[in-house]
């Protein structure tokens, strides 16, 4: 028998020792629940729940090179493991490795997605934080290189036209030519950039992607029979809470007229990935 | 979500303010607002500034929030206390609406009075048989309080 069959005298005491660990951690006492479930992870190495589990504890006490070496090891047993993506994703969101974190974080999504897992929308708000961070880090360099870029394609322009007017036994109108066609030149260049620049900055996201009762991001809008569009959890809170109806046209609703609208949280997730700057709103 | 909610209301408010009204928190509670009306054009209570309390309830936009006038005002759905008789801030609440929206139902209630779910009776008897009164009364009320 090897020591991973659920049914191994190893796994049973791993089991155990597992369950002891998960007392521990709902009493706060962290430090032996790393320690039971350290004991169950060497008793049984093919078995990560007691590393999952142990990543949790180390997540909450912020020891976040523990976490990200426990998750990287389950990841490689088990690459469908949800709560070691979402983990290892936090893990590198908090030291600072926002792009690591979009990838842990996007499988994590997926995933919970998946298996309808309650921890989704956490994954979905942890998602929108990693790529909005990683997008204000490449905007600031972006923007460091912009300003730099148009300051030499303006000196350049300017010695362009000095050159030019050297050549030539220059008269007062080739001056004035040259000097407006340059000035005509720099307010081009500067509408160009401030283009660029905007792309990677907004600070109002359009009125389709945001819920009427959340007022923010949609991220698993549900539709009812009046064609409107709420996000779930809060649509259910006002199913249960409120009385059954729809909130903007009062015509009755179920909860069993509604229906996932996969089409507008790919339209939502597509407009957020051209502007990521809107990944605040979603945060 | 509440104060995520009351967070991205008071946000919208700021970015793109209602002409007639103002609203945001009293102090450093997010769940206590102060608001203040224009008296509506064309009505009795125009030239006024009406102030509002709002209350929060800690599962908004579940519950309406608490809306009062803290200015008194002559009118058939205020009463002495301040209370609003407002179909929308209470059984027709509806989580879709905001502030703002409740904020323009007041106003809108300002200028056409709803004497037949009346709060207060009596105005709501002058305003129904002596109209010319009843903006008198109301007119000298914003004078007296609403003006300063």
């Amino acid at each position: 028998m090897v020591p991973g069959d659920p049914d191994s005298r190893a796994r049973k005491t791993a089991e155990e020792l597992k369950k002891r660990g998960n007392d521990c951690f709902h009493k706060n006492k962290v430090g032996a629940a790393i320690d039971l479930y350290t004991e169950a992870f060497t008793l049984c190495p093919t078995w990560c729940v007691p590393l999952v589990n142990r990543a949790l504890c180390n997540k909450k006490l912020e020891n976040w090179d523990k976490v990200v070496a426990d998750c990287e090891t389950v990841i490689r047993m088990d690459a469908t493991n949800l709560k070691a993506h979402f983990f290892l994703g936090l893990a590198h969101l908090s030291k600072n490795r926002p792009a690591d974190a979009v990838a842990n974080l996007n499988q994590a999504l997926k995933l919970a997605r998946k298996t309808e897992s309650s921890i989704k929308e956490e994954v979905w708000r942890a998602l929108a934080r990693a790529k909005y961070e990683s997008h204000s880090s490449e905007a600031s360099m972006r923007a460091v290189r912009r300003a730099d870029l148009l300051r030499r394609l303006k000196d350049l322009l300017r010695e362009d036209v000095g050159r030019r007017l050297k050549g030539k036994d220059a008269g007062l109108p080739d001056i004035i030519d040259n000097t407006e066609a340059l000035e005509a030149d720099n307010s081009l260049l500067d509408e160009i950039f401030r283009s660029d620049e905007l792309r990677y900055q907004g600070d109002d996201i359009p009125n389709w992607c945001t819920c009427q009762l959340t007022l923010d991001c949609f991220y698993e809008p549900v539709c009812t029979p009046s064609g409107i569009s709420y996000e779930q959890n809060a649509l259910l809170e006002h199913l249960s809470k409120v009385g059954e109806f729809d909130p903007v046209t009062r015509d009755p609703l179920r909860k069993k007229d509604l229906r996932k609208n996969i089409g507008l949280r790919n339209a939502v997730e597509c407009y957020l990935n051209d502007n990521p700057w809107a990944f605040y709103h979603a945060m | 979500m509440a104060s995520k909610r009351i967070q991205k209301e008071l946000q919208d408010l700021q970015k793109d303010p209602p002409t007639s009204c103002s609203a945001g928190p009293a102090g450093e509670d997010l769940f206590h607002w102060q608001a203040t009306i224009m008296g509506p054009q064309d009505s009795p209570y125009q030239g006024g500034v009406f102030f509002i309390a709002i209350h929060f309830p800690p599962d908004y936009p579940f519950k309406p929030p608490k809306v009062n006038f803290q200015t008194k005002v002559y009118h058939p759905n205020v009463n002495s206390q301040g209370s609003i008789c407002l179909d929308i801030l209470k059984e027709q609440w509806s989580p879709a609406l905001t502030i703002s929206k409740v904020l323009l139902s007041i106003c809108s209630l300002l200028t056409d009075p709803n004497p037949d779910d009346p709060l207060v009776p009596e105005i709501a008897h002058i305003y129904k048989t002596d109209r010319q009164r009843y903006e008198e009364t109301a007119r000298e009320w914003t004078r007296k309080y609403a003006m300063s």
